[in-house]
């Protein structure tokens, strides 16, 4: 027996999951969506503080744009479906099914963003800026906030979308997939709970 | 967490919402402005109609993902 081969039948072999369970790729994502969650908490609850101490408080339906905030809560929900069929065709090594459910996720994103922008013109033009109000300063913080998880999800799948043409079969490349799609589907969780808080609370 | 199960997560949440809206509507009603939120309420119950059979239909599709 060679002695590169004894020290290859003993040295510690460092795959990932070994000592945690799962992947690296997936343990890194998670450890910063609990960063993300944490940073979302904060702002949440400084919402709620300034709420409760405030004299009065304007009701979201009577200065929001329901309606429109209905719409974006449905196209990010469809958004998350197209995301994990995305995920599913990679799964089954379905290039076309995976770039067509990750193109769709893309377009219903820039959806998202065209009605926010809607939503701020219309502000803008009724010379509401964060520094009219506290409500105000609270609502453009937290949904200018996410609408940057937004484009940064745009980034990422979009990034993926190019690299599926060469690197589809790399074994590495579903993990990524899953990957962006936690954290789509948190960016989606954010809107789910922001949407009741400020529009029809 | 898989992102399976994320998503089923996430979808549960939806309907938490979808019920949410339809808890406000009702409010809205006993406001007396029921009527211009009929529509929100009408989509919040078609919406957690579609996300169940959805789900569901998940669940049994992708059962090895």
């Amino acid at each position: 027996m060679s002695s590169a081969t004894t020290i290859s039948e003993h040295a510690p072999v460092h795959r990932s999951g070994e000592s945690t369970g799962v992947t690296n790729a997936k343990l890194g994502i998670w450890l910063f969506l609990a960063s993300e969650i944490m940073l979302f908490s904060t702002l949440f609850t400084t919402y709620i503080v300034l709420r409760l101490g405030a004299a009065s408080w304007p009701r979201g339906w009577d200065v929001l744009n329901v309606p429109l905030g209905m719409i974006n809560t449905f196209v990010l929900i469809t958004s998350s479906v197209t995301m994990v069929m995305a995920y599913a065709k990679a799964h089954e090594k379905n290039l076309k099914g995976f770039q067509t459910y990750m193109s769709l996720t893309i377009f219903l994103a820039f959806v998202f963003l065209i009605n926010k922008g809607i939503e701020y013109s219309a502000h803008f033009r009724h010379n509401e800026f964060p520094s009219t109000s506290i409500f105000h300063a609270v609502y453009f913080t937290l949904t200018g906030l996410h609408g940057l998880h937004v484009i940064g999800g745009i980034i990422v799948n979009s990034t993926l979308l190019y690299l599926s043409k060469t690197d589809f079969e790399h074994p590495l490349f579903l993990g990524r997939v899953e990957g962006a799609g936690l954290y789509w589907h948190f960016v989606d969780i954010v809107w789910i709970f922001l949407f009741p808080a400020l529009y029809l609370l | 967490m898989s992102l399976k199960k994320f998503h089923l997560f996430f979808i549960s949440t939806s309907l938490s919402l979808m019920v949410f809206i339809g808890g406000w509507v009702a409010y809205q009603f006993q406001m007396g402005k029921g009527k211009d939120w009929l529509g929100t309420g009408a989509i919040a119950v078609v919406g957690f109609i579609l996300g169940l059979i959805y789900a569901n239909w998940f669940r049994v599709k992708y059962k090895n993902l």
